[in-house]
């Protein structure tokens, strides 16, 4: 009898992994007649793709090759650490051409499986390729913080700005760097904050950490955080000082709030490699410069004065030039 | 001798019970689950083919079902050997980063000393982490009686940031230059071999499958095993028998912990090479269900193990080839494990009618003396 | 409600089997309005079958019921409650955490739904507490309630529910002394009034007292029914087990041998809540005697009983068995045996095998195990000896005790705790929810191990047994010795005030013991 109790809250432990597990349902299935030549491609996620974020803009950029360079795809989410290696093989096993996988925490077991299957082309975001049949991209952390930080610093009346990230990994400390370059670029001594919040899904923290900000006197937000900005920018639109957005336009989270947004998508990243732009065994940026409309770029809302907007355009024409010159994760 | 074929018997039909029960939820679980497959608009068949395939069907498939089975395996040991004593350890996921930290530690100094025994410490070193993350809880359960449920369950969050934080720069632990938070490598010789040569098939699932050996023989064959087995049946006649019930529950949560940080450092010695941020997802939990699912007995907890290995491996191919979600697999854990639980309260009731309608007959027959 | 004397119940030629047993064998009952009729018989007579077929829980094979002369069917228990059948189980029915009165009116069809109609259901429950002189607070939760209010509580259930026919079944087996007195006047009162009850106990003593006539079970058949003034108790335990019993006390020499084996002095200690059981207590008992510590339960009994088995902690105070200082369990056989008064909690595993109960207390000593690895065959030969020598009824050593009936379960203790012929037996409530034919088996062990030698201390709330089993009887109160008596010359009346505390009065009359 002692017992039940505790045998309940297991299963309601239990229910609750089945119900989380529940959530998103089956996929559609690929195609089922391949298109002679057609390349099979793979992409695999940390997460679900429909999170709002890092995910789901990835799956967005699959679905752009899809359409606009014809190959055919399929994909796996929620594959955690200890079934990497297991799902590249299969893939690589159903005979994919092309298997990508998002995020730096893949590039051990891809590296592996790179070497197990030679003929095969594999692609990596955020990571190095380690293969001569591997690729990879960056996505520029550093130019779009750089840009943020030149609109922030234009726009801030406090001279305290401030950028919220959800953990500091070495893709957050390059945009830290472009972040702190860029408010530097205005001259008159604003403050650049930058935070690591601890999670990049948690609205609520993200609000208070917004709230916390900006009781210190910081009026510009930014953020690299996944679907936590959600917080972050109501902080922002519920107090009455500007934030900006990141991977696409966010003004739907604020519409008083949101002075502009840096764009630049992680789906590029796997566009680019699923597409074959990237040259075999490279590490190539997405950056201001990659074309076909999927670089980083700056996007305005009319809160934006338009002389502001003009120098902050600017900026990008330099950087774009090369005549500004403020470093890159990797060289192109 | 005629008696003596009967008992032979009885005990058989006893056997043939206690794995009717999991057998019985693992069908029910499957014909659900096909039900939900066949809503999601693919056919089950298919799918189940799929499953069976990628689990079983070649030796790459065998190698995946044996790399899923491993940390089940070792976590579900650490939860059922918790069962024989009573106690609860909800804490695998947090004795899995610790054990798997202290393993990565010893794992990646160069130490002048042969391959197997660094080998040998790095897995001794992951014992002792997950002992020592039990440590606080298991003292407060023996002698504070405070809840081991909720003590360990909350230190699975408190170890998962504190593996974030050994991984992230400027820790010694983190690796420069990376693209996410990892450790620098395990050396090749700390590492647990490769079984099967190009796949990840590794030494961990015999060091699990041993230890299940391990631990039955010391559960059934030892004054340790009748010790722990005393408390947990009834603590009370236990410390009559003169049993240090506390120093019991003590030791056995610790032992718990110390398997549950073995999980964890067989993945990183033996399938990551690295200590990764994340790297546990639920297996700790999944450890519990399986150790319900065969109520704790470290023999069935292999096959189990093995069965819920399968279940995983075989969704990433059941995903490949039908587009049904690979969490599909979770689906159908859960599911086996609540017609389990669902059986065994079903049981129970039946057993309490019978008793009562055999204390009627057994009680008149059985009066003098 | 029927008048006085009409027939308020009939079951006839009940007939109700089960796979493999007959529990009702063409049983006929007959139940008058304003009687107690006492329902007697051992577990297994067929008196909980029958009882569940007059509630509705079991539909019999044969046979009919009448409720005041008219037939009826009893498909379900809601029926039962319609045709004013209430029955007051042994384990209350009652919700902890909800009042008295919630209590009362749980499970009646409110008149406002789905408001509770509170007020008027208060109403008549402050009437029917001050007609019969129940002091209950309606909003008391009941746990907080004493046992014995919880049972004026599923008895006031009842009354206002309406019932007519009333069963109790063992209702004293919670109460003290004194609330059965007060107990068993209510029901007088209620019997007056027209009610009908059924009264169903072990304790023939007590079914004597309070019942008009008794109709005894045995083996699912009616032995037959008789008018209580004319029974006695003896005449029923033999209709009961169908051979004669003696639970009378048998005269017996005393022992020669004076060897004192338990000695404690001045024993303090505290009970689980950290309140203190035992006072200063000090009792010697001697090799070749039964001494039995009479007392109401809860007067620090079961603390002395633990003491002496090392369960609990003496927080002053020394206890010597055969002159060795007890500190903690002790791990001799031959040196102590106890028999725990609630043998499920501390004396057995139920999910252990019968071989792993019996050795329990030897577990970790040769044969049985050797450098820390058990010795199954050793194990299984001590278990095989035991179960034949002892007679336990088990298929097999290696069946789970929970298994095996109540009966057996006590043989199992029985048989791992005299085996080694312990040199000090302690007996805690021995027969504590026990059968007629099983008291007596426990009865005839204890005097056994007198008559071997052995000294036995004798815990029992029950005075008439103990009265008839030991040599001196010693009365607790209050974690004290109230006084010690010959048990040949024991005056009833004055054990009787001892335990309800008049110290100083026995004191002076047995010449100043404590």
């Amino acid at each position: 009898m002692k017992k039940y109790p505790k045998i309940v809250l297991a299963g309601l432990i239990l229910l609750a992994l089945i119900l989380s597990a529940c959530g998103p349902s089956a996929t559609e299935a690929p195609p089922a007649a391949p298109v002679e030549e057609t390349k099979k491609v793979a992409a695999v996620f940390p997460g679900v793709i429909t999170d709002q974020s890092w995910n789901q803009f990835g799956y967005e950029g699959l679905v752009k090759a899809e359409e606009e360079c014809g190959v055919e795809i399929a994909y796996s989410e929620d594959v955690f650490q200890d079934e990497q290696l297991e799902v590249f093989r299969n893939y690589a096993a159903e005979g994919y051409d092309i298997i990508i996988a998002h995020g730096g925490e893949y590039a051990d077991s891809l590296d592996t499986v790179a070497k197990e299957y030679p003929d095969l082309y594999f692609g990596l975001t955020s990571g190095e390729a380690t293969t001569t049949n591997m690729s990879a991209t960056i996505l520029s952390y550093r130019q779009m913080a750089y840009l943020a930080g030149v609109l922030a610093c234009k726009m801030t009346e406090t001279n305290h700005v401030a950028y919220v990230l959800g953990e500091i990994l070495p893709t957050g400390d390059h945009g830290v760097e472009g972040w702190e370059l860029g408010v530097a670029t205005c001259g008159k001594d604003t403050k650049a904050t930058s935070m690591a919040l601890g999670s990049w899904s948690d609205v609520a923290k993200a609000r208070e950490a917004g709230l916390t900000l900006i009781a210190e006197d910081a009026d510009v937000l930014y953020h690299l955080l996944d679907t936590a900005d959600a917080g972050l920018i109501s902080a922002a639109e519920d107090e009455g000082v500007w934030a900006i957005g990141l991977y696409r336009d966010s003004s739907s989270l604020g519409p008083n709030a949101i002075i502009g947004s840096t764009l630049g998508s992680p789906g590029a990243m796997i566009y680019e490699l699923a597409c074959e732009h990237v040259e075999r065994g490279k590490t190539v940026p997405i950056y201001v410069n990659t074309p076909g409309g999927v670089g980083v770029s700056m996007h305005f809302t009319d809160l934006t004065p338009d002389d502001i907007q003009q120098e902050v355009n600017d900026v990008f024409e330099q950087l774009k030039s090369g005549e500004l010159d403020i470093g890159l994760e990797v060289e192109p | 001798m005629n008696e003596r074929i009967k008992n032979v018997l009885r005990g058989f039909r006893g056997i043939v019970l206690l794995g009717a029960r999991p057998i019985l939820a693992i069908i029910l679980a499957l014909t659900v689950s096909a039900v939900l497959i066949w809503a999601a608009g693919a056919n089950p068949i298919k799918a189940y083919a799929a499953l069976l395939e990628g689990s079983f069907g070649s030796v790459a498939a065998l190698a995946n079902t044996a790399v899923r089975a491993t940390p089940l395996i070792l976590g579900g040991l650490a939860v059922g050997l918790g069962f024989k004593a009573g106690l609860w350890n909800i804490g695998g996921e947090g004795q899995m980063y610790l054990g798997a930290a202290t393993a990565t530690v010893v794992g990646i100094i160069p130490l002048p000393i042969p391959t197997w025994l660094h080998l040998l410490l790095a897995v001794v070193a992951g014992f002792a982490g997950g002992a020592l993350w039990i440590l606080t809880p298991a003292f407060l359960r023996a002698y504070r009686g405070v809840s081991e449920v909720v003590s360990t369950l909350m230190l699975n969050y408190v170890a998962g940031y504190f593996i974030s934080w050994l991984l992230h720069e400027p820790s010694p632990l983190a690796e420069t230059g990376t693209f996410f938070p990892m450790s620098p490598s395990i050396l090749p010789g700390a590492r647990l071999p490769i079984l099967v040569k190009g796949t990840s098939m590794h030494g961990g699932l015999i060091l699990a499958i041993v230890l299940g050996v391990i631990l039955y023989f010391i559960l059934r064959h030892t004054t340790f095993g009748f010790r722990t087995r005393m408390v947990g049946g009834n603590p009370e006649t236990a410390r009559y028998a003169g049993v240090d019930v506390k120093r019991q529950m003590f030791r056995v949560l610790l032992v718990c912990g110390g398997i549950g940080g073995l999980a964890g450092a067989s993945e990183v010695l033996g399938l990551k090479w690295r200590l990764f941020d994340y790297f546990v997802s639920g297996v700790g939990y999944e450890g519990l269900a399986l150790a319900i699912l065969v109520n704790g007995n470290p023999l069935s907890m292999i096959i189990g193990g093995i069965f819920f290995g399968s279940l995983k491996a075989g969704a990433n191919k059941m995903q490949i080839v039908t587009g049904i979600e690979a969490s599909m697999a979770l689906v159908i854990q859960a599911l086996t494990v609540l017609f389990v639980i669902a059986i065994g309260f079903g049981e129970r009731a039946l057993l309490d009618r019978e008793q009562q309608k055999k204390s009627h007959a057994e009680e008149s027959i059985a009066n003098g003396y | 409600m029927g008048k006085n004397g009409d027939i308020a119940l009939r079951m006839v030629g009940i007939t109700k089997r089960f796979p493999g047993v007959l529990a009702n064998d063409n049983i006929t009952l007959e139940v008058r309005a304003g009687e107690v009729h006492g329902l007697l018989g051992e577990n297994g007579a067929g008196k909980t079958t029958l009882m569940n077929i007059l509630h509705g829980l079991h539909q019999p094979d044969s046979g009919n019921i009448q409720i005041n002369g008219k037939e009826v069917k009893i498909t379900s228990p809601r029926i039962a409650v319609d045709l004013g059948i209430g029955m007051v189980h042994q384990h209350f029915m009652l919700v902890d955490n909800l009042s008295a009165l919630e209590n009362i009116i749980l499970g009646i069809p409110s008149r406002r739904p789905p408001l509770l109609d509170l007020d008027s259901a208060r109403a008549r429950f402050t009437e029917l507490t001050s007609e019969y002189g129940i002091g209950l607070d309606p909003s008391t939760p009941v746990w907080q309630l004493p046992v014995g209010d919880q049972q004026w509580l599923e008895i006031l259930k009842q009354l206002y529910r309406k019932t007519n026919l009333l069963i109790l079944d063992e209702p004293t087996s919670v109460l003290t002394p004194s609330e059965v007195e007060r107990f068993f006047k209510t029901i007088r009162r209620l019997v007056d009034e027209g009610y009908a009850v059924i009264f169903i106990s072990h304790k023939l003593e007590e079914v004597l007292e309070v019942t008009d006539r008794i109709t005894v079970l045995r083996d699912g058949h009616v032995v037959g029914t008789i008018e209580s003034h004319e029974a006695t108790a003896s005449k029923l335990a033999h209709m009961m087990v169908g051979r004669p019993i003696s639970l009378d006390r048998v005269s017996r020499p005393s022992s020669e041998d004076k060897k004192e084996i338990l000695v404690i002095e001045n024993l303090c200690c505290d009970n689980d809540r950290g309140i203190p059981a035992l006072r200063d207590l000090s009792l010697t008992v001697h090799a070749g005697e039964i001494v039995g510590v009479a007392g109401v339960d809860g007067n620090g009994q079961r603390e002395l009983a633990e003491c002496i088995v090392g369960l609990h902690q003496p927080t002053k105070g020394s206890i010597r068995i055969i002159n060795e200082p007890i500190a903690g369990v002790t791990s001799d056989p031959s040196l102590l045996g106890y028999i725990p008064e609630d043998r499920s909690k501390n004396g057995l595993v139920a999910d252990f095998t019968v071989e792993e109960n019996l050795i329990l207390k030897m577990f970790e000593t040769s044969p049985f195990a050797r450098r820390g690895i058990l010795q199954w065959r050793e194990i299984r030969d001590r278990a095989n000896n035991l179960i034949q020598e002892y007679d336990i009824r088990t298929p097999h050593p290696a069946t789970p005790l929970r298994n095996l009936s109540g009966g057996n379960q006590q043989r199992v203790i029985v048989a791992r705790e005299l085996n080694a012929n312990p040199a000090l037996l302690v007996a805690s409530q021995p027969t504590r929810g026990l059968d007629v034919a099983s008291v007596e088996v426990v009865h005839n062990v204890l005097d056994g191990e007198r008559n071997r030698g052995a000294a036995v201390l004798f815990i029992s709330t029950e005075l008439s047994e103990v009265l008839a089993l030991s040599d001196r009887i010693v009365v607790m109160f209050d974690g004290q010795i109230m006084g010690e008596l010959d048990a040949e010359t024991a005056d009833v009346t004055l054990i009787g005030e001892m335990m309800l505390g008049y110290h100083n009065r026995a004191a002076t009359a047995m010449g100043g013991n404590a």
